[in-house]
């Protein structure tokens, strides 16, 4: 009977270590069109023996599903959503991991140097991702910025999709488009764009993790609190760093991060 | 240019302008009906895009809510988030289409400009809604709730465009009607126009140059029967009626020049007749004077040679009683036989005075004419009492400036010459004489008996000087030349003569009442 039990809870504990060596990533388009978590994520299941799926969705729609319990972890660059997120209880740990930066491309430079005047050059063909994705946020942020609402404009155009196919869209109008470095460099050779602004504070992106917590929903905490961790641990921070695409890293360690 | 010319080009010309009228016409129907199916295409795709405004807008509507109905749904949210997008790109496409087919006063375009600014406020919200969607886990249904007021604000709009539309497909309906009805009235007021225009033309046409003409030619043919001289017809122009005139004005020349040819012969042979005349009153009374002279002279030389006889006779003084007697009886003989002659050349004389008296002499004077017939009719009457003829009398009372006695002398000659050749014994003769007017300077008299008449071959001789029918020695031939010098030559008249054998005599006198006014 003890026997018997013991193989009771030892079914069950592997039983727990199979359903605990499932962790669900959200996360936005960018890490995934940019090559980043096929980079990082073999590394992790290697090192913890935990198997990782993941959903690219951009960061709003990445919240929305953490929100209903669907997410164990995110990894997120929409600082203002994130904030929210975390004020309304779902998230237990939030650790700023990355960042790395946007760029505007399009198919001429806008020959100004600062923010104010390159979004007022704009009002060429306009493509926004419009998925309340982080990129699409700091899109938000930039217009709000410099004070100008291009909702219902005729050169706005929306496309509710990822990075990549929002991309392809502005290069087959010759749009302009914002977009995070690592994918424009993943991406740059398939498309005639080129880059019309980077290099402003107001690009830069920070990447977050946050471990999802959740009143109805069993959720694998601890293997979230784990990948978290790892993505902290040094080795691991300069394992990003080392990701190149065209000899560029495409995101930077936290530690670079100019405060 | 040639009446028939005229008239055919004004008609040609009528009818190029009805054509070219026509043709206008049915090109601005054509034109008409073009610009109104134009429009009607126009208006048909505003409805179609006003009623496709309809459905993209539920298509839109439907879009966003399956975002926060259907959203959760593993791996569905962003395909109807880009279905949202779509559908929101297609019913700005449509909504601009609509504004740029919209004419920019109407006030189709106003409700479809805040139609737009509601569009854009209502993507707005529902952005926010999404927002929302994501950053709470509001119920869906809660949100959507919030856009109700919205969203049937727009479905108003919409419904408003569309009735607006509808509304404006009958108005270009009604105004093609109204435009063609129009164009069809303006049309047929413009042709009556053209054809009153085109008879007034011909009117004018026919008046000026054919009226007026035969009006002139009427009045210069009459003119021409009234003896007046030189008129013409007006020769303006090339048309039919100049040419009639020219031709009319020649024969008029001609005929003018001729008649001046004949008058001018005619006169040449009165000078020649009178010439002749004269001739043969010479030897006339040559002739006449020869016989009573002669007799006389042979009486004087019978005398002349007794008396030679008786003084011989004396001076041989065988002078007997018986010769002494003899010769006193011959020489009273002689003696009658030369008084007798003398008598009779001294009556020849006083005759041929009579003809060929001077007409200066003669007084001039206003007078009655009636008055003066009816005064040498009455003489008449006294002097032939014992003969039972009627002399019948009918005249104008006129006033006439001439010579009474003259005329008096050709009535007195006319009667004696009826009383004397046409009456024969035992015939009731009856004398018609007729004074009237002819013109207003003109006085006609006929004298008509009811006699024997004369011969053609008496007729040609009767005014010739001593030409006489009568074979009792009781007419000097003279009574007929006498009346033609009297008519003629002093009171500047004419008389001509006809007659009927048997049946009567007939001369008519045509004297000016005022003896300056011949011709």
């Amino acid at each position: 009977m003890r026997s018997l039990a013991f193989f009771a809870l030892c079914f069950g504990l592997v039983c727990t270590a199979s359903e605990a060596s499932i962790l669900r990533l959200g996360t936005s388009t960018s890490t995934a069109n940019s090559g980043l978590l096929n980079h990082l994520l073999p590394k992790f299941t290697e090192d913890s023996e935990i198997e990782v799926t993941y959903r690219a969705v951009g960061t709003g729609a990445a919240l929305k599903l953490a929100r209903d319990g669907k997410l164990d972890v995110l990894l997120v660059h929409a600082a203002e959503a994130e904030q929210k997120f975390m004020a309304q209880g779902y998230g237990s740990r939030r650790e700023f991991v990355m960042f790395n930066d946007f760029v505007i491309v399009g198919p001429r430079p806008f020959g100004v140097k600062n923010l104010y005047g390159a979004m007022k050059v704009i009002p060429h063909t306009f493509v926004s991702r419009g998925d309340h994705s982080g990129t699409h946020k700091k899109e938000q942020m930039l217009w709000l910025e410099v004070g100008y609402d291009p909702i219902g404009e005729p050169w706005y155009m929306e496309t509710g999709s990822g990075m990549g196919n929002s991309l392809v869209i502005a290069n087959k109008l010759q749009a302009y488009t914002i977009i995070d470095r690592g994918t424009w460099l993943a991406n740059r050779d398939s498309v005639s764009l080129i880059i019309a602004f980077e290099n402003s504070p107001f690009l830069m992106n920070e990447y977050s993790a946050i471990v999802v917590t959740s009143s109805t929903e069993n959720l694998n905490t601890e293997a979230a609190n784990r990948f978290v961790d790892w993505l902290l641990s040094s080795p691991i921070q300069q394992h990003i760093a080392s990701y190149k695409v065209n000899d560029t890293s495409l995101f930077k360690p936290k530690a670079l991060y100019p405060r | 240019m040639k009446i028939r010319t005229e008239l055919f080009a004004v008609i040609a010309g009528v009818f190029l302008a009805l054509s070219l009228l026509q043709l206008s016409l049915s090109t601005f129907v054509v034109d008409l009906q073009q610009e109104a199916s134009v429009k009607q295409r126009h208006f048909a795709a505003q409805l179609k895009l006003a009623e496709g405004l309809e459905s993209h807008y539920q298509l839109y509507e439907q879009s966003w809510k399956n975002i926060l109905l259907r959203g959760h749904v593993a791996g569905k949210y962003q395909n109807y988030l880009q279905a949202f997008y779509q559908n929101e790109r297609q019913l700005y496409n449509q909504m601009s289409l609509l504004i740029q087919t919209t004419p920019d006063d109407s006030q189709l375009k106003q409700i479809e400009l805040s139609l737009r600014a509601d569009l854009k406020r209502i993507g707005k919200q529902y952005r926010r809604g999404i927002q929302q969607y994501y950053d709470s886990t509001s119920p869906a249904h809660v949100i959507a709730d919030k856009f109700i007021d919205s969203e049937q604000q727009l479905i108003n709009h919409i419904a408003d465009i569309k009735l607006h539309v509808v509304a404006k497909v009958q108005n270009a309906n009604l105004d093609l009607n109204k435009g063609l009805n129009n164009s069809i009235q303006q049309y047929f007021t413009v042709a009556m126009a053209v054809i009153l225009l085109c008879m007034l033309i011909i009117t004018f046409l026919v008046h000026r140059r054919v009226i007026r003409p035969l009006e002139q030619a009427t009045s210069v043919v009459e003119r021409l029967d009234q003896h007046e001289q030189n008129l013409r017809m007006d020769e303006l122009g090339q048309n039919e009626f100049a040419n009639y005139a020219r031709a009319f004005n020649a024969l008029m020349d001609n005929l003018q020049q001729k008649q001046l040819q004949l008058d001018k012969t005619s006169s040449q042979l009165i000078e020649v007749e009178k010439f002749a005349a004269l001739g043969e009153l010479v030897a006339g009374v040559a002739h006449e004077l020869n016989t009573p002279l002669g007799i006389s002279l042979t009486a004087a030389t019978h005398v002349i040679h007794s008396s030679k006889q008786l003084h011989q006779q004396l001076l041989d003084e065988k002078l007997t009683r018986k010769q002494m007697d003899d010769y006193v009886e011959q020489l009273l003989e002689g003696c009658r036989v030369i008084e007798g002659n003398l008598h009779k050349a001294s009556e020849i004389i006083g005759t041929f005075k009579q003809v060929a008296v001077d007409q200066s002499s003669e007084k001039r004077r206003k007078f009655n004419l009636q008055k003066c017939l009816e005064e040498n009719i009455f003489n008449m009457n006294l002097k032939h009492k014992r003969v039972e003829h009627d002399i019948q009398l009918h005249s104008v009372s006129v006033e006439m400036d001439s010579f009474p006695g003259p005329l008096g002398q050709v009535i007195t000659n006319l009667v004696n010459n009826s009383f004397l050749h046409a009456f024969e014994e035992g015939h009731f003769g009856i004398i018609k004489i007729d004074a009237r007017m002819i013109t207003e300077k003109k006085v006609q008299i006929v004298y008509e008996d009811n006699g024997k008449g004369m011969t053609q071959e008496v007729l040609n001789k009767l005014f010739d000087p001593f030409f006489t029918t009568s074979t009792d020695n009781q007419g000097t031939g003279l009574g007929m030349p006498i009346i033609y010098n009297i008519v003629t030559n002093i009171m500047k008249g004419r008389i001509s003569v006809t007659s009927e054998v048997g049946q009567f005599s007939r001369f008519t006198i045509v004297v000016p009442i005022n003896v300056d006014d011949e011709g």
